[in-house]
């Protein structure tokens, strides 16, 4: 995928912490509240939020442990605007030897078209288990709705843990 | 045998809408879904399913949703396994799916449910 980074961007939105569900509802409604961006472009981005940011809270290494004593992930997001399409990319932290897993997943989605993703997508919804790494489907969901390959970038941290960062691509006037 | 009433609350909008309703035979469900622990929250309708079809034969579904994350579409995917199951019993059951037509996206979603399971599922498009 092609980014033109040099082109100018605004932040629209940006978050560091826990992804706790009640609060990305509320940036998922700050999203639907984008009434600059055509309907159908702000649906497809709130739908590429949730997926991308449910991935960290549910696989995120780095966790906190709330007062219902779950746990949730951590992790951060950010949603750019350029003039043609809109970015959102989230980062958090994975075990060190799960990067070239997903680095893999990545690559193999980013050559199948959005029909051979679908097929994909039925194939392992089916399996009642995800992968060690989790977060298989969702990246291809995120790779069917936001029509675009998914970019990612994994970074060494330390001995046992990598950064994870994830960004989806969503061109503006699907309308 | 009792009925399922959830309401959709401002404060959770993750949480769909339900009314499983045993008297009129309607199992709507509206909304978005995409909770955290989604089998969970669709373990007791599934439940409430395998029990009414001990003393009923007819059923109607209703999807309405906005939204739903990829955990719920795996529940839905085991739902409609499940009525397909039923309804190979001899079970009358209809599964009716309404979708924004601004929302080419569910459409895709509900073609690929009715491939994946062998289920007639009637797409209805609404304004």
């Amino acid at each position: 995928m092609e980014l033109n980074q040099t082109s100018t961007s605004k932040i629209l939105l940006s978050y560091q912490g826990p992804f706790i569900i009640d609060e990305l509802s509320k940036f998922g409604f700050l999203i639907r509240s984008f009434d600059f961006l055509k309907s159908c472009t702000k649906h497809k981005l709130f739908k590429v939020f949730i997926e991308l940011t449910q991935n960290v809270a549910l696989y995120s290494e780095e966790r906190m442990e709330l007062k219902s004593l779950a746990k949730v992930g951590i992790g951060s997001f950010m949603i750019k605007e350029y003039d043609s399409y809109i970015l959102l990319e989230t980062n958090n932290r994975i075990k060190k030897q799960h990067g070239a897993i997903l680095a893999n997943y990545c690559i193999e989605m980013n050559k199948f078209t959005v029909p051979e993703l679908r097929d994909l997508k039925a194939c392992k919804r089916r399996h009642t288990e995800e992968p060690s790494t989790g977060a298989h489907i969702g990246l291809i969901q995120i790779c069917i709705m936001s029509l675009n390959p998914v970019n990612y970038e994994i970074s060494e941290i330390d001995n046992i843990s990598s950064s994870f960062r994830v960004i989806s691509k969503i061109n503006k006037f699907y309308e | 045998m009792e009925n399922i009433i959830i309401h959709t609350e401002p404060s959770t909008p993750y949480i769909p809408e339900i009314l499983f309703d045993a008297d009129k035979g309607i199992c709507d469900l509206s909304g978005e879904s995409y909770m955290e622990e989604t089998y969970k929250f669709y373990l007791p309708l599934i439940e409430w399913i395998h029990k009414y079809f001990i003393d009923h034969q007819t059923l109607v579904f209703n999807f309405k949703f906005i939204y739903f994350n990829t955990s719920t579409s795996r529940i839905i995917i085991d739902l409609l396994v499940m009525i397909k199951e039923y309804i190979s019993k001899g079970n009358q059951i209809t599964v009716n799916w309404y979708y924004n037509e601004d929302d080419p996206d569910m459409k895709d979603e509900i073609q690929d449910f009715i491939e994946e399971t062998g289920i007639n599922i009637i797409i209805i498009k609404i304004n």
